[in-house]
């Protein structure tokens, strides 16, 4: 299998902070990969330069073996990248309906004239929209609070929300930016099946997460980040036994 | 009934109704930017003068029709508010509030210097061609538009903007081009009624369009309640015609009219109709009827 994404020596200085330094990765199709470190390790700051938020100081992010790299986000979404927020950002005052709604927005077409007009394309556009999203908010099992609004579900269900509004946009890839943080056990463990299910439905994921139980279960893959270098990648059970990672978590003096 | 008839006939009143209707038509364009947009513009008053003097200046030269001037109107301000949007739209909040403010004054400025338009002794000689029938048609057609257009694939668009812009650009929308092309829309509706006030009150001073102006226009929207349409014509009508009513006390109106909006804003601060969805409030109360039958 060749690697769908590929991050060819990222670099990326903020003033004088360098919080990603000289990171090469790669993520294969249909694989679950993960990405993890202590706080502060460039985790997020490496999800934000592949959707484009951030533009690296120097190297290269290949999608599909495009050249991604300064393509602003709406750009990068539209050729088959989702991601979910650290920091939930969902659109608060809509229904889960709306905001899985607006996720299906770059596979449709309708401009102004079409909201004006509503002639049969448009409406037809609407409805499998709302198809889409009532499966994508299926796949997280939120299809029964489809009209309550976003602010009032609770933090287990807003994480779910924000992966079925990146599920609708039909992603190749998804990214999950620490999808686990704030859950209880048995959220967890729903989730982690919810992940596996989103795998199975042939979608590779890439995720960042904290709960090494949640990581070395799922994970194909998983790469180590500390201080803004990658210190180790391998499968689970290698960067489990790596002592570059152990002395990363627990300090030096345990190995 | 001849009391009644006397009322609706009168042609005070029917001024009044008018000018509500036209001030409406100006809030609804700007309750697309600011309300579902989420972009602050205190310059709107300028948007509507340029459709005002457009509008007016095609009739009074070319003679088109009513019909075609109007929509010279519109086009005129819609043009110059995507000139404006290009470079001021990457703005957010205060910065973007600034620059409208500043874009409101220098068109006043322009129209106070312009040969054209009659300077500061203002335009006069333009033919009465609207009526409150044609306002009211045009309100009409207004609203349907702005409901059409929020409950679309771009009016979601729109309101994720609003809701979170980073959010929304990482859904595959590009945050500019549609605060560009909200701003077209708001600005066109604006021109539109700037021309139906200028072939109505048949003569144009550019200082009935100062910041004074925009900020009524704005508070119309921000009272009535952000991002509602019924919250938008309940605010402009309350507030177009509070002054009308308080006419009784004089030299104390203004005063009232402050006061009224310090306290709508302590005991509404989201506006009258501010977070509330008229629509699923209805749908509600049919709901609970149905079920107590």
């Amino acid at each position: 299998m060749s690697a769908l994404l590929e991050l060819k020596d990222i670099t990326i200085r903020f003033g004088g902070l360098v919080a990603v330094d000289g990171i090469s990765l790669e993520v294969k199709e249909g694989n679950v990969v993960a990405l993890i470190g202590p706080n502060g390790a460039g985790k997020s700051t490496v999800f934000n330069v592949v959707t484009g938020i951030y533009t690296p100081t120097s190297g290269k992010v290949l999608f599909r073996g495009e050249d991604i790299t300064k393509l602003k986000p709406y750009a990068i979404t539209d050729r088959g990248i989702a991601r979910t927020f650290q920091n939930i950002r969902l659109f608060k005052n809509l229904s889960v309906l709306e905001n899985v709604k607006i996720g299906c927005h770059c596979r449709g077409r309708a401009g102004i004239f079409g909201a004006l007009c509503r002639y049969s394309g448009v409406r037809g556009e609407e409805k499998a929209f709302v198809d889409k999203s009532l499966e994508a908010m299926g796949v997280v099992d939120l299809t029964g609070k489809k009209e309550e609004l976003a602010k009032n579900l609770s933090y287990g269900e807003q994480r779910r929300l924000e992966i079925a509004r990146a599920l609708a946009s039909e992603p190749v890839l998804l990214l999950l930016d620490e999808p686990a943080a704030g859950m209880n056990p048995q959220e967890k463990q729903t989730l982690m099946q919810m992940v596996q299910r989103i795998s199975g439905m042939g979608i590779t994921v890439f995720l960042v997460e904290h709960d090494m139980k949640f990581v070395m279960s799922l994970s194909d893959r998983v790469n180590v980040l500390d201080y803004g270098r990658k210190i180790a990648s391998g499968t689970p059970s290698e960067v489990q036994r790596d002592t570059t990672v152990i002395a990363a978590y627990l300090g030096k003096e345990v190995v | 009934m001849e009391a009644v008839m006397s009322i609706l006939t009168n042609p005070y009143y029917i001024q009044v109704v008018t000018m509500v209707g036209i001030s409406l038509i100006a809030a609804l364009g700007l309750h697309l930017i600011t309300g579902i947009t989420g972009q602050f513009s205190f310059g709107h008053a300028a948007f509507v003068s340029i459709g005002a003097y457009a509008s007016a200046l095609v009739t009074i030269h070319l003679h088109l029709p009513f019909v075609l001037s109007m929509l010279a109107g519109g086009l005129a301000a819609a043009l110059c508010g995507v000139l404006l949007g290009f470079p001021s739209l990457r703005l957010t909040g205060d910065y973007l509030g600034i620059t409208t403010l500043g874009f409101g004054e220098i068109v006043r400025v322009v129209f106070i210097n312009l040969k054209i338009t009659g300077g500061a002794g203002g335009l006069a000689g333009i033919p009465r061609e609207s009526n409150i029938f044609l306002v009211y048609i045009v309100v009409v057609l207004t609203i349907w538009g702005m409901y059409r257009i929020q409950n679309s694939r771009f009016g979601r668009a729109l309101v994720a903007i609003r809701e979170d812009e980073i959010a929304a650009e990482t859904m595959g929308i590009n945050p500019l081009l549609y605060k560009i092309k909200a701003f077209a829309i708001g600005t066109f509706v604006a021109g539109v009624s700037g021309s139906l006030f200028a072939h109505m009150m048949q003569y144009l001073n550019p200082s009935d369009f100062g910041f004074a102006r925009s900020f009524e226009i704005l508070n119309f929207v921000v009272l009535g309640g952000l991002g509602s349409i019924p919250g938008t014509i309940l605010g402009t009508a309350i507030l177009s015609l509070a002054p009308e009513f308080l006419r009784f006390v004089k030299e104390y109106r203004m005063l009232i009219y402050g006061a009224l909006m310090v306290t709508m804003m302590i005991f509404r601060p989201n506006g009258l109709l501010g977070g509330v969805d008229v629509i699923r409030v209805l749908r509600g109360y049919r709901n609970r009827r149905e079920a107590r039958r």
